[in-house]
């Protein structure tokens, strides 16, 4: 386990995942307090990101849960395995087999398929595991009232087989794009987040991270072009996970720096709205370009462009 | 919740000093500008500063903050105040001073105003009709009860039309969702619970389970104009938010006139009375001038998020006279469409006859309303029901 603050900030980046220090405090405070982390943000910062992150550096097995709309507890919890059951029963049929031992036998974990939630509270191993629950947002409201149980007792109740609790807690993360407002009572349980679009400095060095061959050139161009395009108002404004895409396009297609038209070939990196394109086709890349290539107002430092 | 606390001995060694105290205190504040603390969470937030070194600023105020705060919003009202609480400057202060001055005196000034508004008799709009400044000049009082105007209803009258309302409005709070139910009739067949009975018989499947969509209520979205071009309309379309809001319980209503404010809260809390004078008191600028694009651009960045696309309809209720950019609403209003099931654009001039969306802020919302339909008068009303009612706007 981590001392501080610092260690696990050492640890997340020894991962590749460059952080600040507000997003270790709240991870730590996590694993201290035992408490839930709801993580919200735009698109692409890296939210889910972190549950992955956490596992590994907690070297444990995340166990991941995705939210969609009509999501219940037979598809997130357990479910009875009934062709299964009803096979063994018409095998027991032709068996003669006595009727109180297969009555045990179709209820016994043998026939149960274990759904996330039940796996990250029923795990044998020795550590805790981290359980991710992704998209908290695009569930309707009677998942979320069903997770608020689970996630306060971590403890499940099957009536055929009894009540399973929870070895160690695990570490749960919950994200939310904020598609919808989630409950207050699920909000209060947990430790709060909110992760925005990084500074240039950060982003630079996420990219240096993840994609170690870029060039120094094109990384400073590529951060700064992303940068500018945030300040606009385009519908999605591009994530991290956009950026990142995008350089390795670009370095797939030999670029070594950033010029119009290889900003216009992969352009579909970027935006993934017709409008979006449509906007910055109107208002010129050239634009976005020429600032970067004349004078760098965000950093100060020269560029050279081509 | 459960409050889990071993070490209570040790918490209490370095809370010995006065930190506790001014967390206590500090909470509190931050519960009168409306976030939602408990208890738990303060012990938690206290149990953190065993954890972090909280004489290092920074760490102490992310630590609070992953405790007390649960959303965006509330972050900016928790930096603010932390600010103020914890600092060494009283900027703050001074600065809040003023802003409440200011809104006490806006505070006054409105209720007033809607208190007029309130009263049935409302002689300004009256007069300016008969001046033929309004374009509500064209109403003909031989037109039946249904395309009466509003501002023409008697005072006693108004529970006439608020049970009107919620007939008009319980009508219409469905919507199918993907969740399903069981179902006698339903389409689909239910395998899940088909085989969970058969279990039951041995595993012979003696009935078939069915299930059927369930039905979601419909998510609404008012967005109203109550600036001075409004105002002979003002006063129904308040009861009508309410009546919506009490059928609704997924509806959000907004008013504006420069500015956008949230009002759904007050008409979930209060009865009628109490609403208005709530209302009243937090809409900081009725009955000024109209900025339709603006509104609509804080509205699309504050709570647009908050809409999955095409899960509301958005009624945007408007005279359309709009002192903003067109460009501007030209471009929230593409960006509200994109989030929308439908947007129904209710105008207290559309009934009039010969009426000509000609304004340049109707002009340039044209092309983006799906239903535009006269806002003052319970046939209006009736046609906008038939909208949310209409098959093509499910599912």
């Amino acid at each position: 386990m981590f001392a501080n603050v610092e260690e696990i900030q050492r640890a997340m980046e020894g991962a590749k995942y460059i952080t600040d220090r507000s997003t270790a405090t709240v991870l730590y405070l996590g694993l201290k307090l035992q408490k839930p982390t709801l993580v919200e943000g735009e698109a692409g910062v890296g939210k889910t990101e972190i549950a992955k992150v956490l596992a590994e550096i907690l070297q444990t097995r995340l166990i991941r849960l995705q939210c969609y709309e009509g999501l219940d507890a037979g598809t997130s919890l357990y479910e009875w395995n009934y062709p299964k059951q009803i096979l063994w029963m018409k095998k027991a049929e032709v068996c003669e087999a006595p009727q109180e031992a297969v009555g045990k036998e179709i209820f016994s974990s043998e026939f149960l398929i274990r759904r996330p939630l039940l796996d990250a509270i029923q795990n044998d191993s020795s550590k805790p595991v981290v359980l991710l629950i992704d998209e908290i947002d695009r569930s309707d409201e009677e998942f979320e009232a069903f997770l608020l149980e689970v996630l306060s007792d971590f403890q499940i109740t099957i009536p055929e087989i009894g009540t399973l609790h929870a070895k160690h807690r695990p570490h749960v993360v919950l994200t939310s794009n904020r598609t919808r407002e989630l409950h207050d009572a699920l909000r209060r349980r947990c430790l709060y987040h909110w992760i925005d679009y990084p500074s240039l400095e950060k982003e630079k060095r996420i990219v240096l991270a993840k994609v170690p061959g870029v060039e120094e050139t094109l990384l400073s161009q590529v951060c700064l072009f992303m940068q500018r395009v945030r300040q606009k108002d385009f519908f999605k404004r591009p994530g991290v996970a956009e950026t990142l895409d995008w350089v390795q396009a670009l370095m797939a297609m030999g670029r070594k720096e950033l010029d119009a038209a290889a900003v216009h070939e992969t352009l579909g990196c970027i935006f993934k709205h017709y409008e979006d394109l449509k906007m910055i086709e109107e208002s010129g890349v050239e634009n976005l370009l020429g600032l970067i290539s004349r004078r760098d107002d965000l950093t100060g430092a020269r560029i050279t462009c081509a | 919740m459960r409050v889990i606390n071993p070490e209570v001995s040790s918490m209490q060694a370095f809370l010995r000093g006065k930190i506790l105290s001014h967390l206590i205190l500090f909470a509190r504040r931050l519960k009168e500008r409306g976030l939602k603390i408990t208890p738990g969470r303060v012990i938690d937030a206290a149990r953190c500063l065993e954890f972090v070194d909280w004489s290092v600023r920074k760490d102490f105020a992310e630590a609070l903050k992953a405790n007390l705060v649960s959303s965006r919003e509330e972050q900016a009202v928790f930096e603010d105040l932390f600010e103020q609480f914890w600092g060494r400057e009283q900027k703050g202060k001074a600065k809040r001073m003023v802003s409440s001055e200011k809104g006490e005196e806006g505070r006054e000034i409105s209720a007033e105003k809607l208190l007029s508004i309130c009263r049935a008799e409302e002689p300004p709009a009256d007069k300016e009709g008969d001046n033929g400044e309004k374009a509500n000049t064209g109403y003909s009082p031989e037109e039946v009860l249904a395309a009466k105007d509003f501002s023409q209803f008697p005072p006693e009258d108004t529970a006439l039309l608020e049970r009107e309302f919620i007939r008009l409005l319980s009508q219409l709070a469905e919507k199918e969702s993907r969740r399903r139910t069981p179902a006698s009739k339903g389409r689909e067949m239910d395998f899940r619970r088909t085989l969970s009975r058969a279990v039951h018989h041995g595993g012979e499947i003696l009935d078939l389970v069915r299930r059927r969509r369930k039905i979601k209520p419909l998510k609404v979205v008012v967005i109203c104009d109550v600036s001075g071009s409004m105002d002979s309309s003002t006063r129904f379309i308040l009861q009508f938010f309410f009546g919506l809001q009490r059928v609704f319980r997924k509806s959000e209503t907004f008013v504006f006139s420069t500015r956008l404010t949230r009002i759904t809260d007050i008409l979930k809390r209060n009865r009628w009375a109490g609403a208005l004078a709530a209302v009243s008191q937090r809409v900081p600028d009725w009955s000024g001038g109209t900025k339709i694009g603006q509104c609509l651009q804080l509205f699309n960045e504050r709570f647009g998020p908050s809409l999955a696309a095409g899960s509301a309809f958005i009624i945007l209720i408007s005279d359309g006279w709009d002192l903003g950019s067109p460009e501007l609403l030209d471009a929230e209003m593409k960006k509200l469409k994109r989030k929308s099931r439908r947007i129904i654009w209710m105008n207290p001039l559309a009934g009039t006859p010969g009426y000509q969306p000609l304004s340049r802020g109707m002009r340039t919302a044209w092309p983006y309303i799906d239903y535009f339909l006269p806002a003052n008068t319970l046939k209006g009303l009736r046609a906008m029901g038939e909208v949310l009612e209409a098959k093509g706007a499910r599912g």
